[in-house]
């Protein structure tokens, strides 16, 4: 059925045969038509959507890092693309093209079609990688330093002093539990370098890398997240080169470094410097006042307890929802323990990366994540390329001959420095 | 800036709008800009009608600045385009209207079709512009009209306008223009069989109904008193202008018309008619001009009425003169080229 | 061959209803890619379009940002789409609506429809009225006639002024028809009272401000362009193409189906008379007139 054109005469004359005297009704406005789109596409999104989500959920639940995110944008991608051979519309068209009509009406509906599941498959990639982001944070609130995959730990972990505080609440006979001390300070020696005879700076300027190089990288990585939270705290910061640069971008700055001759170099850049040991200065300011602490390349020269002290201190005096960064070398990389980390005496202990964020956590952050840098790639053991016309067993060896050499490169010659990012927890709402 | 101009043009004919395109773009020259001109050939009758329209949206212009002067140039694609609109497709518009006889749009399905479907092309093409310009009243008239958009009238000093000068007021009223239809060169001639000696009436220009016009002065014996010299070089029509008691124009509905300008440049009133278009843009009524009726004899009695008054023609003029005294082409180059 | 430019679209918690609509009808040579803030950008994204959910401190630029309801991106310096008739709409936002746009419907101006009205034989001042289940149609002042409502497609292309809500505005302003609504009427379909629509408070004066657009040609013709064009804006492809212009998006464009998409863009009837000629003209040259099929795109190797 096709009805005339409106303008065209038969509309016209189709008007003057209703041609009677209109009753003077009151006006009501028209109801509103409700809109007839109807999204094709978004029916097919909501579909897939339904039948993605529950593997999708299930692997995120024993899922870590990055493998499973291959995994899962791998997955999507057949998802789509199985559910597209069930739409009738491509089906459709499909056939259309098999037939090769070229009729323009038709191959432009093709296009459409085609376009609009790419433009379908592209949005929910962006649906499920937020759902993931909403995953990941859900496993940081429940385990932080580990994330979803560490909540089962976790829980049993919470379970266990749940039920070691109720034992000792029996065993005190009622009695509340005290609140968690804080660990009493001693006045000990400077933990920051315990030998008076080695020349940490001679050393340095041998050792270490080219050092504009090295703060451009510090500045790259952390400058914007530190800019959010200000002021910023550098704890052990040396000549103040980093607050140097870190000021020049405007940012508020304060250095901690118990060297006098370091101490004065930085103050001759214009920053504020405190000559005193980290704890010593933590502990005079206010609870709850400084925006971030960034300490690099420090950790590893404490002592266990100073360090715990360090964290616990840091957690204190920073505001809801700062940042506490810490740079240390990749022990968990092997070359970077058999050789940088062994290089400099006055290293006190190797911090594996598991263990700072459980220090951290146990120190009251709630958000810590771990971030690692820069792998030794030059000593990467090489990867053959798989030919396609080699016999079945080479393609086999090759294979796992690959597999292993990723695994050793992983394990040593791994990503050479890491970093923990915590957050203190956000202020509670009122 | 790199300026292209677009204009589109009827192959063999050269009228106002090629030469109005050619010092469009010696006045950006002058200005210091590199420009070229674009042309493209113009079908006007109706089944050929958007051939050059989809022409212009086809053509790749590279330049920093695209200004387009007439239909259908202005279909030309660009992120920068101006429009300084001389006219659209007057027979799809107020030619058709006014039932021309050059106009083949006609009261039925198909014309109303073509001319519907050219007024969504215009608006479409028109609205891309970052400025629509028009070159008179009329035409922003027109297009408001019409199509519903507006635009901004932009004039500019007429050709010789650099050497036209003021002169004594001789016994003549002059009337230069094209003899065709529109310009209605009938109407002086009817006149001046109502105006008394020694007034004469020095009509100069070509066009297509220059023979006619000459049969009919022969015919109502005006020999001695219509003079219908043709082409005139640029030097001696200064000097007509110059020594005229006053300068005759008008034609039907005119979108621009250098006459009138030109007059003023001179220190001359002009007379004109009520439905002269964009030149009553330009003469007021006892301002800087006189408006008629239209009718023979309206027309005669305003050429008695200054040749009685001498100083009230002086008057006119010098209004006139002082109405042009801020065109220049320095002026319009800013605006088109302002960012 | 350029590669297409990107688009990354951060999408958040909910799709928006019309973003769908608004990415499929991009320029086949601008590409949506989903991005996320994890991850690193695709490659080739010359912009970002993020729900207002999901806006970073530090957004990519150059950005648009899709305002989502509970989420709203205020006093933003950047292009901001919305859906047509939402709560919080400023001037300037691009407004995306998902009704279809009536059949048959193509821009009659004022002065067209005159002409339509002389040839058929109406009346010159012409007003129609769409009300609930009906339309009436009459001389202003005098007598007026009563109608079905499926003849109000016709009114709408041939009156000189009509008065309606809701669906029949839409399809009144599909055929460019000087229109008169209410206030909530011109809010829904997101159109600017006196410059797309004349909005009166009720009845009495909705009919007299239809009549005097009846009388005043240059005052109709000026509404009856603005409200089709700004109609035509809220659709998905004004929207997407609105959109590009103003992340600044370079168009690549293809000669393939330049002659088809010019002639798209200028709104053609698919039968007209132009269609014909440019598709005769070019029989010898393949491709130059197509429906946008594109050679390059990998989809039809």
């Amino acid at each position: 059925m096709s009805s005339p054109d409106p303008t065209s005469a038969e509309a016209v004359a189709q008007l003057r045969s209703q041609d009677v005297p209109a009753n003077p009704e009151p006006e009501t406005p028209l109801r509103e038509t409700a809109a007839r789109v109807t999204a094709r596409g978004r029916r097919v999104a909501a579909r897939l959507a339904r039948r993605g989500m529950a593997p999708v959920l299930r692997r995120a639940e024993a899922a870590v890092g990055f493998r499973v995110q291959r995994m899962v944008d791998a997955r999507m991608e057949r998802m789509v693309a199985d559910a597209l051979d069930g739409d009738p519309a491509v089906s459709q068209v499909r056939e259309i093209a098999e037939r090769g009509g070229l009729d323009p009406d038709r191959a432009r509906e093709r296009d459409e079609a085609v376009h609009g599941a790419h433009v379908n498959l592209e949005l929910l990639k962006g649906e499920l990688r937020h759902l993931q982001e909403t995953l990941d944070e859900l496993g940081m609130a429940f385990a932080p330093g580990a994330g979803l995959a560490g909540a089962g730990a976790r829980y049993a972990e919470l379970r266990e002093s749940v039920y070691a505080l109720e034992r000792r609440l029996r065993t005190a006979g009622g009695a509340p539990a005290a609140a968690p001390v804080a660990r009493a300070t001693s006045d000990g020696t400077p933990a920051v370098l315990s030998s008076t005879l080695f020349d940490y700076v001679g050393f340095e300027r041998r050792f270490r890398g080219d050092p504009d190089a090295i703060l451009t990288t510090l500045v790259d990585r952390y400058a914007d997240l530190l800019s959010d939270h200000q002021p910023v705290v550098d704890v052990g910061c040396g000549r103040g080169e980093l607050l140097g640069m870190l000021a020049e971008r405007g940012i508020d700055v304060i250095g901690v470094e118990p060297d006098p001759g370091m101490a004065a170099e930085a103050r001759a850049r214009g920053i504020r410097v405190h000559e005193e040991l980290a704890g010593d200065w933590l502990r005079s300011v206010p609870d709850g006042s400084l925006g971030a602490i960034i300490t690099t390349h420090v950790l590893e020269h404490l002592e266990l307890d100073d360090m715990i002290e360090l964290l616990e201190l840091a957690a204190v005096k920073l505001r809801p929802d700062s940042v506490f960064i810490s740079e240390t070398p990749n022990p968990a990389s092997l070359i970077v323990l058999g050789n940088s980390y062994l290089l400099d005496p006055t290293h006190v202990r190797p911090l594996h990366p598991s263990l700072l964020s459980f220090l951290c956590e146990k120190a009251g952050f709630r958000d810590v994540r771990l971030r690692f840098y820069s792998p030794a790639e030059d000593y990467h053991l090489p990867m053959t390329a798989v030919d396609e016309d080699v016999p079945g067993w080479a393609r086999e060896l090759t294979g796992s001959v690959n597999k292993g050499f990723t695994v050793l490169n992983e394990v040593l010659f791994g990503p050479q420095d890491y970093a923990v990012i915590a957050r203190t927890p956000p202020a509670p709402e009122s | 800036m790199d300026i292209v101009v677009c204009g589109a043009q009827k192959p063999f004919v050269r009228g106002g709008a090629e030469q109005h395109q050619e010092n469009l773009v010696a006045a950006l020259e002058t200005a210091g800009h590199r420009v070229d001109l674009v042309r493209l050939p113009v079908a006007w009758e109706k089944g050929r009608l958007f051939d050059s329209p989809l022409a212009w949206r086809m053509v790749p212009v590279d330049a920093d600045l695209v200004i387009a002067t007439n239909f259908p140039s202005y279909f030309v694609q660009h992120p920068n385009k101006i429009v300084w609109l001389l006219h659209q497709h007057r027979g799809a518009y107020d030619g058709f209207e006014a039932g021309a006889s050059w106009s083949d749009f006609a009261w039925d399905d198909v014309s109303l079709e073509e001319q519907r479907l050219l007024t969504e092309w215009d608006v479409a093409a028109l609205s891309e512009a970052r400025t629509v310009f028009s070159n008179s009243g009329v035409v922003s008239r027109r297009l408001a009209r019409f199509n519903g958009l507006d635009s901004t009238p932009l004039a500019h000093p007429p050709p010789l306008h650099d050497v036209l000068h003021p002169g004594e007021s001789g016994d003549y009223v002059l009337s230069v223009q094209r003899q065709e239809e529109n310009k209605r060169p009938h109407l002086l001639v009817d006149a001046m069989a109502h105006v008394p000696a020694p007034v004469r009436a020095v009509m100069a220009g070509r066009g297509e109904l220059l023979d006619e016009v000459r049969r009919h002065v022969e015919d109502a014996g005006l020999a001695g008193k219509v003079e219908l010299p043709g082409f005139v070089p640029d030097a001696e029509l200064v000097e007509l202008y110059a020594g005229a008691l006053a300068v005759v124009y008008v034609p039907e509905d005119e979108d621009y018309g250098y006459t009138t300008l030109q007059a003023f440049y001179a220190g001359k009133p002009v007379i004109c008619a009520a439905d002269s278009g964009a030149v009553l843009d330009w003469v007021e009524d006892g301002v800087t001009g006189l408006v008629c009726d239209g009718t023979p004899e309206g027309l005669a009695a305003a050429i008695r009425r200054l040749a009685d008054d001498p100083a009230l023609a002086q008057r006119l003029g010098a209004a006139g003169r002082e109405r042009i005294a801020d065109l220049s082409w320095a002026d319009v180059v800013a605006r088109l080229t302002a960012p | 061959m350029t590669a297409p430019a990107r688009l990354a679209v951060h999408v958040g918690r909910d799709v928006p209803e019309g973003l769908t609509a608004v990415l499929s009808a991009l320029p086949p040579d601008v590409q949506p890619v989903a991005a996320s803030a994890r991850e690193a950008l695709p490659e080739g994204s010359v912009a970002h379009l993020y729900c207002s959910d999901v806006l970073p401190r530090r957004p990519a630029t150059p950005y648009a940002v899709w305002r989502v309801p509970g989420a709203d991106a205020d006093d933003l310096d950047v292009p901001v789409i919305a859906d047509a008739g939402a709560r919080h709409v400023r001037p300037g936002d691009l407004q995306v609506s998902l009704r279809p746009w009536p059949d048959q419907a193509r821009p009659v101006l004022p002065f067209t429809r005159a002409g339509l009205r002389r040839l058929r034989d109406l009346p010159a001042r012409l007003v129609g009225e769409a009300r609930a289940g009906g339309v009436s149609w009459g001389v202003p002042g005098e007598t007026q006639s009563a109608a079905q409502l499926d003849t109000w497609p016709t009114l709408a292309a041939l009156a000189s002024a009509v008065v309606a809500t809701g669906e029949e505005l839409w399809t009144a302003l599909a055929w460019a028809a000087p229109a008169v609504t209410d206030a909530a009427g011109a809010r829904m379909l997101g159109l600017t009272p006196e410059e797309d629509v004349l909005v009166g408070a009720d009845p009495a004066t909705r009919s007299r401000l239809a009549a005097e657009l009846a009388d005043d040609e240059l005052r109709a013709a000026r509404l009856a362009r603005s409200g089709w064009q700004t109609a035509r804006s809220h659709l998905p492809a004004g929207v997407a193409a609105e959109l590009c212009r103003r992340l600044g998006i370079p168009r690549t464009g293809s000669s393939a189906s330049g002659l088809s998409l010019a002639l798209d863009a200028l709104g053609t009837p698919p039968h007209s008379l132009v269609r014909r000629r440019a598709r005769a003209s070019t029989v010898g040259l393949p491709g130059a007139v197509t429906s946008g099929w594109r050679p390059d795109r990998e989809e039809h190797s």
